[in-house]
């Protein structure tokens, strides 16, 4: 199974109250390929409020990814329990290199504030991490759509939870969806209420059913890449959200061998 | 073209509206008379235009109006500001501050329930207090309970004091800084409270929306 090989195409878009505010889109994502046919890819939400939104959101994403990536290339988690620990140190890592860099310019790890998720995605399965109001859909090879991670709010509605300074062990939820998956969505809270029912942990199959079949076909990455952003930043949506808005998109790609065109 | 795919993405509807509930507190007691009341009420209309400009604010923010004079009255209970249509307020009689203050007190915390069964998220709610004397009836009480409610984030209570009104006792019933009103300036006013519900209304997670500076139409003392 290691020549699986995933498509990813991500879109991070500036909210319009951040666009009439001139104020930087807070949100951030990356993603990368692993070997053994493994993806792992993050976003991250810098919290309004904070000066440093941008720069946290970047931080706990690069910090996770680069520790999951040190991580696999030492070992292969091999137990429930291994794959659990494997996301519980990346997101410890992601705090640890926002407590250095804030030490370092003199403020408080708080003027940094992320949410993260972050999604391990193998030929086999899926293992995520959450703090915070992000979210994470599979589509499993009967089409079938699932959330992983209940997004976490706080007890009012512009409330939630940080993974750049807050207790790990309280508020880290990490799941492992332990089946073969055809699709991957993260995305931040933007978009959440269009994704979702948020109360349900419930995700809108019109919503992602186009989006997933959009980006099986999306062979030109760059025009995949545009068209994702004008939907983003479309009318239609900006009519229903403010917030930036941030959504990759993961597709299991054919085996080479078995392409129509090959 | 694998783009024609995105013009079939449909939303979610099924998730509530967030909630950002704003009670006025008025006093109409027989002191306002006259020119006060007269530009207070046009200044309602005013703030029932500014929500209604903005389509989230529109949406998010509730109103209720409380006033008290002759006696302790609710002029408006919450209302989606959409719906919401300013109705001019008349006055008389004295000023029972503690009495109003506890009654909206009340109010919002019922609302808060209501919300909770519902499911639907909330942002903090806003009282925003107006007034021209001094109470009349037993507010010390009322004023523990604001004071209490502050410290535990469960309101936000802005006081405005309007010609003679008595800042020290303001300054008693809330933890902030009340503000006094320049002249009857109380169009700025409300044009100010509805753009800082708007930003609140606009704001997302974990946000401490930096509020408009209310220049133009108070004083600090």
């Amino acid at each position: 199974m290691s020549d699986v090989r995933w498509r990813c195409v991500g879109a991070s878009v500036r909210g319009v109250s951040h666009v009439r505010t001139d104020t930087p889109c807070q949100d951030y994502f990356a993603y990368r390929t692993l070997s053994g046919g493994a993806l792992v890819v993050a976003v991250a939400d810098g919290a309004g409020s904070v000066a440093m939104a941008r720069e946290g959101a970047n931080l706990v994403v690069e910090g996770a990814l680069r520790a999951v990536s040190e991580l696999w290339a030492r070992y292969r988690p091999a137990s429930r329990k291994a794959w659990r620990d494997l996301v519980t140190r990346a997101f410890e890592v992601a705090r640890k290199v926002v407590a250095r860099h804030a030490a370092r310019s003199g403020v408080h790890p708080f003027d940094y504030a992320a949410t993260l998720v972050l999604a391990i995605v193998t030929p086999e399965m899926v293992a995520c991490g959450l703090i915070g109001d992000c979210a994470v859909v599979v589509a499993a090879q009967d089409g079938s759509l699932h959330s992983l991670c209940k997004p976490q709010r706080g007890a009012y509605a512009n409330s939630t939870y940080f993974a750049t300074h807050q207790t790990l062990g309280t508020r880290l939820d990490v799941q492992l969806y332990e089946e073969p998956v055809q699709q991957v969505a993260l995305f931040s809270d933007g978009l959440l209420s269009l994704a979702m029912n948020i109360d349900q942990n419930q995700p809108h199959a019109p919503f992602f059913t186009p989006l997933f079949a959009f980006v099986a076909e999306a062979a030109d990455a760059a025009k995949a890449e545009q068209d994702l952003t004008d939907l983003l930043d479309s009318e239609r949506v900006n009519q229903r959200t403010h917030d930036d808005k941030t959504l990759v998109l993961v597709t299991r790609m054919p085996l080479a061998g078995a392409a129509i065109d090959e | 073209m694998s783009s024609q795919h995105l013009d079939l993405v449909k939303f979610d509807n099924s998730n509530p509206e967030a909630r950002c509930p704003c009670v006025l507190l008025v006093d109409v007691s027989g002191s306002m008379t006259g020119a006060a009341i007269d530009e207070l009420n046009k200044g309602l209309v005013a703030f029932q235009q500014e929500l209604q400009h903005d389509d989230l604010a529109a949406l998010r923010v509730e109103v209720a109006i409380v006033s008290f004079g002759t006696t302790v009255r609710v002029e408006q209970d919450f209302v989606s500001a959409h719906e919401f249509t300013a109705q001019p307020l008349r006055t008389g009689g004295n000023t029972p501050m503690g009495g109003a203050i506890n009654l909206v007190l009340d109010m919002v915390r019922k609302r808060k329930d209501t919300y909770k069964q519902l499911g639907i998220p909330y942002y903090r709610p806003w009282i925003f207090l107006i007034t021209d004397g001094a109470p009349t009836d037993e507010w010390r009480s009322a004023a523990q309970r604001v004071q209490a409610e502050e410290a535990g984030k469960t309101v936000a209570f802005f006081a405005v004091g309007v010609q003679k009104a008595d800042m020290k006792v303001l300054a008693q019933i809330t933890a902030r800084q009340p503000l006094r009103l320049q002249g009857l300036n109380f169009r700025d006013m409300f044009v100010w409270l509805s753009q800082s519900l708007t930003s609140v209304s606009h704001s997302q997670v974990g946000e401490q929306v930096p509020l408009p500076a209310p220049t133009g139409w108070s004083v600090i003392e």
